[in-house]
């Protein structure tokens, strides 16, 4: 399978970064040559094996519905936010007019 | 070290807070050469080290490593103070809270003088790749220490830190120790609690030490360990169920392995420790393991999956570099955009896009659903030895610490440093990076031992015995 401009436009679309002109030209001759390195797994067979997500082998841990080991001063978590509004944190509008791209 | 400094402490022949302003003062001396600090806490670490005197003077200490200057990677959170990840989008962060292994070091009294550079978010084998600045290898330094715990590497064996935690992803704890000659412990995934530690691939990642010796690295191995209740991926020791002789135990190596090497310092290493353990009374057996080559492409596709998910919590909204702090007048789109593309460097910016690329729809069961199937076949290749072995002897990394700037401009070459030790990951077995000896060329080399899931304790113990056998004392003149 080849990669190709509007492959790297696509993903970069997905992971909301950009990549112009000439950045774009070399991007690609790297991920290239990373995705021609991956490939190598085309050559297993691995059909009818079972997936591993992680290795623990714990399943879902529970617990009562209650706040426990947190007490966060809630000014000092804000202090990272770059526009507040009072204790609030502010962002653009999700809907309207100006999204419409 | 931690046993000799504690001692030194308990008779009276120093204080922490005579031992802290030497290390400070060291820091100073050295590190504009090194570059392995980011960051160093003088007024706070030295305040610390007076309350320490005072349980000295009480005969209160909390433990062995009570008044004892160590230093930790940038990932890993401090409240109150800047952390960073080495990235600028993180630049000026800082955090609410302490990670748990901040909080067990400084229950035990620690005190921490400062925070290691790395590469940014701990993604690199060279600690170029931070977006402040590199670190030297205080061995040569026209070398790189590895990475990407590169400048905690680079403190311990400069004696900048009494040691340093370090995080491991791929082999950033094992790698950098084995290019600074220092050792690198990895624990099993799941034994230390990486709640506040900031994620790059939560199926992968763990937390553990870089030390000057064993017993450095079982000491704090004991003190961070344990069942976390803000980390639900954490567990208690258990054996996954293999088999348990009776007689000396047996070490298995890899066919084909030899090949991979690619210079004579680390072949010599990697041959000598087999006859090392031969002369400690191991039998040595060697075994087929089809993942060698596979266990690069597998953790390149999972883990750029894993660092894709992580990182889109940067979005410029909640913290971290934002457009939003320039202008105001913006759309979603631009935020999410601009602040990522202008605040993510080269490599986290790659990492995203392979990593979104084989989550997309299309690619998805060709590259993540199927590294996810050799992944168990990998688990799979390694029970199969471990049902005959106790443990594992591989090489670090196919090579010594590399000249700088060497495999920056071409990704897969940096890639391939970490052959031996990714594969490890993928089956979150515990794993230790040990020194060798120093090369014709001044270089440290170092082994890899790997231990079934779990059985970190027994590593550590048969990781001492070769340790006392090779008896590795060489110490970088800067």
């Amino acid at each position: 399978m080849k990669i190709t401009e509007q492959t790297i436009k696509k993903v970069a679309e997905l992971s909301r970064l950009k990549f112009e002109g000439r950045q774009t030209t070399e991007f690609l001759a790297q991920f290239s040559s990373i995705i021609e390195f991956v490939n190598q797994i085309n050559a297993v067979d691995a059909k009818d094996i079972k997936v591993t997500y992680e290795v623990t082998g714990l399943k879902n841990i529970f617990r009562e519905d209650k706040i426990e080991c947190l007490d966060f001063d809630r000014g000092k978590l804000l202090i990272n936010t770059p526009i507040l509004e009072g204790t609030e944190i502010i962002v653009p509008a999700v809907f309207g007019e100006k999204n419409d791209k | 070290m931690i046993n000799e400094l504690s001692n030194e402490i308990d008779l009276g022949k120093t204080t922490p807070s005579r031992l802290t302003a030497r290390y400070l003062r060291q820091i100073k001396k050295i590190d504009f050469k090194l570059k392995s600090f980011l960051r160093t806490r003088e007024k706070e670490a030295l305040a610390e080290a007076q309350e320490a005197d005072k349980r000295v003077k009480l005969g209160k200490r909390m433990s062995k490593i009570d008044g004892l200057p160590i230093s930790i990677k940038d990932i890993i959170c401090l409240m109150g103070e800047e952390t960073t990840a080495a990235s600028n989008i993180l630049k000026g962060f800082i955090p609410s809270y302490d990670a748990t292994v901040v909080k067990k070091l400084k229950d035990a009294g620690a005190i921490i003088i400062g925070k290691n550079n790395l590469d940014a978010f701990a993604h690199g084998s060279s600690t170029e790749n931070s977006d402040f600045f590199a670190t030297k290898n205080p061995w040569d330094l026209s070398k790189v220490p590895g990475g990407s715990s590169g400048g905690s590497a680079a403190a311990v064996s400069a004696e900048l830190s009494v040691f340093s935690i370090g995080t491991d992803t791929g082999g950033s704890i094992r790698q950098p120790a084995s290019f600074c000659g220092v050792v690198g412990f990895k624990p099993s995934y799941g034994r230390v609690s990486r709640y506040g530690v900031i994620a790059m691939a939560s199926s992968l990642d763990v937390v553990g030490p870089i030390t000057k010796n064993v017993a450095d690295a079982k000491e704090v191995f004991n003190i961070i360990k344990g069942v976390d209740k803000l980390d639900a991926t954490t567990i208690e020791k258990k054996n996954r169920g293999n088999k348990k002789s009776s007689a000396k135990a047996k070490v298995g190596i890899i066919r084909g392995i030899e090949d991979r090497i690619k210079d004579k310092s680390t072949r010599v290493a990697y041959l000598g420790s087999i006859e090392v353990l031969k002369r400690l009374g191991y039998q040595i057996q060697d075994y087929d393991f089809g993942f060698l080559d596979l266990g690069l492409p597998v953790y390149y596709i999972l883990q750029t999956a894993e660092v894709s998910s992580n990182l889109s919590r940067y979005d410029g909204m909640k913290y971290g570099y934002s457009l939003l702090r320039e202008e105001q007048d913006l759309t979603l789109n631009d935020v999410y955009f601009n602040s990522r593309t202008i605040g993510f460097g080269e490599e986290a910016k790659r990492r995203i896009m392979l990593g979104n690329f084989v989550l997309s729809s299309g690619y998805y069961d060709a590259y993540y659903k199927k590294a996810m199937q050799i992944r168990t076949q990998i688990i799979d290749g390694y029970d199969q030895i471990f049902n005959e072995c106790e443990f594992i002897l591989t090489p670090v990394s196919p090579s010594i610490a590399f000249t700088q700037g060497e495999k920056t401009s071409d990704p897969v070459e940096m890639y391939l440093e970490d052959l031996f030790t990714v594969v490890v990951n993928l089956a979150g077995l515990p794993a230790i990076s040990m020194p060798y000896n120093v090369s014709e060329s001044g270089l440290p080399t170092a082994v890899q031992f790997i231990a079934p899931y779990s059985m970190d304790e027994e590593l550590l113990d048969f990781s001492r015995e070769f340790e006392k056998k090779v008896n590795f004392k060489e110490k970088p003149q800067i």
